[in-house]
């Protein structure tokens, strides 16, 4: 059983958070300002921390601070700061992922499931075979033909694996709508439309958490879409 | 604050350079006085010859000698000239320490007593007690005594004496006791005197001078100096206008000049003239030396020209005219200039002088330089203003480049750009500041909207509840989450509005960008029945903007359009090319009737219904306005009826 330890000086949240983690079996340790946190981090065994930022005595990301300077265990940060700015500085200073309140409760536990699952399976990284490519949570298999995110299996058609192996294989790279469309159906994109970017969407519906946010496929507006290397 | 300069230092100072005034000058007078009046010579200085020995005496004696044979000559002819008769009374009267032989043609003439005079032996005899003589018998010049130091050339001018003569002897001996009262004796008696002294006597005169300059140096620093404080203090005479001052100096050094130029004419004895030439130096030297400090002081308080009669009256002036208002200053500078012009042109013409025509001459060309500065003063004046006028209000204008009323325009123009910048600094700041309190109202607003969101979701979880209660957790959850949509649209509406946000300008594809968007709102678009028609260039439309901002303008308009629009009507998405601007444009059927203006409809919490009751916060439409202006496009509203029609448009740049 996978410990949580929940930091948020809004008790109510707190108690919110438990009650959903509870029920997809999880332990949930309790603290109510980033000191606290630091206590109990450093007694007990936890698998994966999440930290409001704005709190009392010591901040979220000051105490994440504190903590990556011993530990690597997955931390989610929770904050009711949307701005770009602050998720980037949130994950630069060695967050896993960055949530904005209000969010939604399942998608929190999902990504919870998600950040676990990857934090355990550390250390045997996938087979080395040339045929698998791997970013983050997400596999692709091609001699399986086989995607999945974090260890689910996830089913796609046809194009929709295609156009995700081009992107998988190139990390990083941008290609266009144009690029795309000539690469998976082997035409000239003179009649171009909707018709990759509906895909896109779909296969981001499909491994993605919360597809308004991205963890994977990035949409570079203007330019085209990309999977980031991680 | 310098000891070195307090009130004893500087009076013995004072009175040491007075001291050392005193000895130079009486010193240098001294000197002119004994060389300048041949009572010494110059090449004896350095000797220590006696009387006999001195170049003097050589200079002396030939005189001596030049006035005897002129004396010799005239006696022949025993003339009735006051100079002869003179000469007759020294010389045979028995008052000069010289004495004289001649014998010329078997005459004997002489002023050697009888009993000597008769005979050649008798007058040799007599010369050669007397001590120094000479003697001349047609061939050869005999020299004796302190006459042979001095050398045959000094003393030929007797040989007039013997031109177209048979035979000549003559012996001229001088009395080296000096017991008789003449030139020679007088000229012994200055140059034992003097003569001793004058080596040292210009030592001291120079090492004086040396001292006196470091003295002047010295008292130069310290005027108007004490130990007290670093301030230059100002004596009461300081406070005449400098003017004054220096007319008095002026004044008074003429004066001194035509006192001694007039003193000098008198044949003064030598210690009376030392005597008056220091008692003069020493009054002199305290009226200057005043005067001189005053100076110092003024100039180092820098009140040497400010303090003066001129500058108070140019002040004055000025002030006056200033006072005046600029139409009638202008009166009198016109009135000033027509008056001395005329004056010159009737002196040039009339008068016909040349001055009055270079003076015409360099009035014209003071008027044209004066034109031509105040054009350039125009000119710099109106590149402020336009800059002022065309919001950079920091632009300052150098007032001290203007002079006149130019200045006072440049100083004024620069207040009223001071002015607008503060108003809009100030209205930065205040909507900085308002910025802030809804981005921190709405960070306070979330945390407990997300408990409510999590409980209302907890409540769904538990289930088996009653229609009515599943119908009243369901308007909970839609209005919490546009609670939620609401303060973040409130963040970011009033972050674009105030400039708050980072822009990642790059070239971008908006053909790409829109098939993008279109490929998220298909299904959206499908739900509400919506066809849309894309009409889009098949090359790509580049432009400089932020991509994720484009997405958001257009995810606004598109989500617009899916909320308001008709049921199964058509949306128009265009883009096109047209002058250099790429312009993308959306159409739709407004469901409802829109009773605002197109106007109104991108102002912030408007929506075309009124009635509040539909999703989204009205703000969507200002949102996406405010970003396209900051990205440097251009945002319209069409409305024809319920065709709603809104396009954005971009420069667009060569790829």
């Amino acid at each position: 059983m996978n410990r949580i330890l929940v930091c948020d000086d809004d008790r109510e949240i707190v108690e919110a958070i438990e009650i959903y983690l509870q029920q997809e079996g999880y332990e949930v340790i309790r603290a109510y300002d980033g000191a606290e946190a630091l206590d109990i981090l450093k007694k007990q065994a936890v698998d994966l921390l999440i930290i409001d930022v704005m709190m009392p005595k010591l901040d979220g990301i000051r105490a994440t601070l504190k903590i990556r300077e011993e530990s690597s265990i997955p931390i989610i940060i929770l904050s009711a700061k949307s701005e770009d700015s602050d998720k980037i500085l949130g994950l630069n200073i060695g967050a896993d992922d960055y949530l904005t309140k209000p969010f939604n409760p399942l998608e929190l536990v999902a990504r919870v499931k998600s950040q676990i699952r990857r934090y355990t399976k550390l250390g045997n990284a996938a087979e080395s075979s040339h045929a698998v490519y791997q970013a983050g949570g997400l596999v692709i298999n091609d001699d399986l033909k086989e995607v999945t995110v974090d260890d689910e299996p996830v089913k796609m058609t046809p194009i929709e694996y295609n156009i995700l192996l081009l992107l998988m294989k190139n990390q990083g790279k941008v290609f266009s709508i144009s690029q795309i469309y000539e690469s998976i159906w082997n035409a000239d994109a003179i009649g171009a439309d909707n018709t990759v970017a509906v895909h896109i969407r779909h296969i981001r519906e499909k491994i993605e958490i919360n597809p308004r946010e991205p963890r994977y496929i990035k949409v570079v507006w203007g330019i085209g879409y990309k999977i980031d290397k991680v | 604050m310098d000891s070195k300069f307090n009130n004893g230092f500087k009076t013995v100072a004072v009175f040491v350079q007075m001291v050392c005034l005193i000895i130079v000058i009486v010193v240098t007078a001294l000197m002119v006085n004994l060389f300048g009046r041949s009572r010494l010579s110059f090449r004896d200085i350095g000797s220590d010859y006696s009387f006999f020995h001195s170049y003097h005496f050589a200079e002396e004696i030939s005189g001596e000698i030049k006035t005897l044979t002129l004396f010799l000559q005239m006696k022949e002819l025993d003339p009735d000239y006051t100079k002869y008769k003179q000469y007759r009374l020294r010389y045979d009267g028995g008052e000069s320490n010289l004495y004289y032989w001649l014998l010329r043609d078997g005459a004997i003439v002489s002023n050697m007593p009888e009993e000597a005079a008769d005979t050649k032996e008798g007058a040799k005899a007599f010369a050669e007690k007397m001590g120094s003589y000479l003697y001349y018998n047609d061939e050869t010049v005999h020299l004796d005594g302190d006459l042979a130091r001095i050398g045959a050339a000094q003393t030929v001018d007797f040989l007039r004496l013997f031109q177209n003569r048979e035979e000549g002897e003559l012996y001229i001996a001088v009395d080296v006791s000096l017991s008789k009262k003449d030139a020679i004796a007088d000229a012994a008696e200055v140059y034992e005197t003097y003569f001793p002294w004058i080596g040292m006597g210009l030592i001291v005169a120079v090492l004086s001078f040396l001292c006196f300059l470091l003295v002047m140096i010295y008292l130069t620093l310290a005027a108007g100096r004490n130990e007290k404080d670093d301030r230059i203090h100002l004596h009461r005479i300081d406070y005449l206008p400098t003017e004054i001052l220096f007319l008095f100096l002026c004044f008074f050094i003429f004066g001194l000049i035509a006192f001694c130029v007039r003193l000098g004419g008198k044949d003064w004895g030598i210690s009376s003239a030392l005597i008056l030439t220091g008692t003069l130096v020493f009054l002199s030297d305290a009226v200057i030396l005043t005067l001189y400090l005053s100076f110092v002081r003024k100039i180092k308080a820098e009140q040497f020209m400010s303090c003066s009669l001129t500058v108070y009256t140019v002040h004055t002036l000025k002030a006056c005219m200033q006072r005046q208002d600029i139409a009638r200053r202008t009166k009198i500078q016109f009135g000033a200039y027509g008056l001395l012009v005329a004056f010159f042109v009737w002196e040039a013409f009339a008068g016909r002088h040349v001055w009055a025509a270079a003076a015409l001459f360099f009035l014209f060309a003071y008027l044209s330089a004066q034109f031509l500065q105040q054009a350039v003063w125009r000119k710099k004046i109106l590149e402020g203003v336009r800059q002022i006028s065309h919001g950079t209000v920091d632009y300052q204008l150098n007032s001290r480049e203007f002079g006149g009323d130019y200045r006072e325009l440049a100083e004024e123009i620069n207040g009223i750009g001071e002015g607008l910048m503060h108003a809009v600094e100030e209205n930065t700041k205040n909507e900085r500041l308002k910025t802030e309190l809804v981005t921190n109202v709405s960070h306070d607003i979330k945390t407990p909207l997300t408990s409510i969101i999590n409980y209302v979701s907890l409540i769904k979880m538990e289930g088996s509840w009653n229609e009515n209660v599943e119908n009243y957790v369901g308007i909970l959850e839609k209005k919490s989450q546009r609670l939620k949509q609401l303060t973040e649209d409130l963040v970011e509406v009033s972050q674009i509005t105030t400039g708050n946000i980072m822009l990642d300008m790059q070239p971008i594809n908006m053909v790409e960008l829109i098939y993008q968007t279109g490929g998220e709102f298909n299904e959206l678009f499908e739900e509400a029945g919506l066809t849309v028609i894309t009409r889009l260039p098949k090359e790509p439309v580049m432009v400089l903007a932020d991509g994720s901002r484009v997405w958001r303008v257009v995810q606004n308009l598109y989500n617009n359009v899916a909320k308001y629009a008709m049921r199964d009507t058509r949306v128009f998405v265009e883009l096109k090319v047209n002058d250099g601007y790429g312009e993308f444009s959306i159409k739709d059927i407004s469901a409802q009737e829109i009773q605002k203006s197109a106007k109104d409809l991108s102002g912030r919490f408007v929506r075309g219904d009124e009635s509040r009751q539909t999703e989204g916060s009205g703000l969507g439409l200002s949102i996406a306005e405010n970003l396209t202006k900051l990205m440097g496009g251009t945002f319209e509203i069409a409305l024809d009826g319920d065709l709603f029609t809104v396009s954005i448009t971009f420069p667009v740049i060569n790829p």
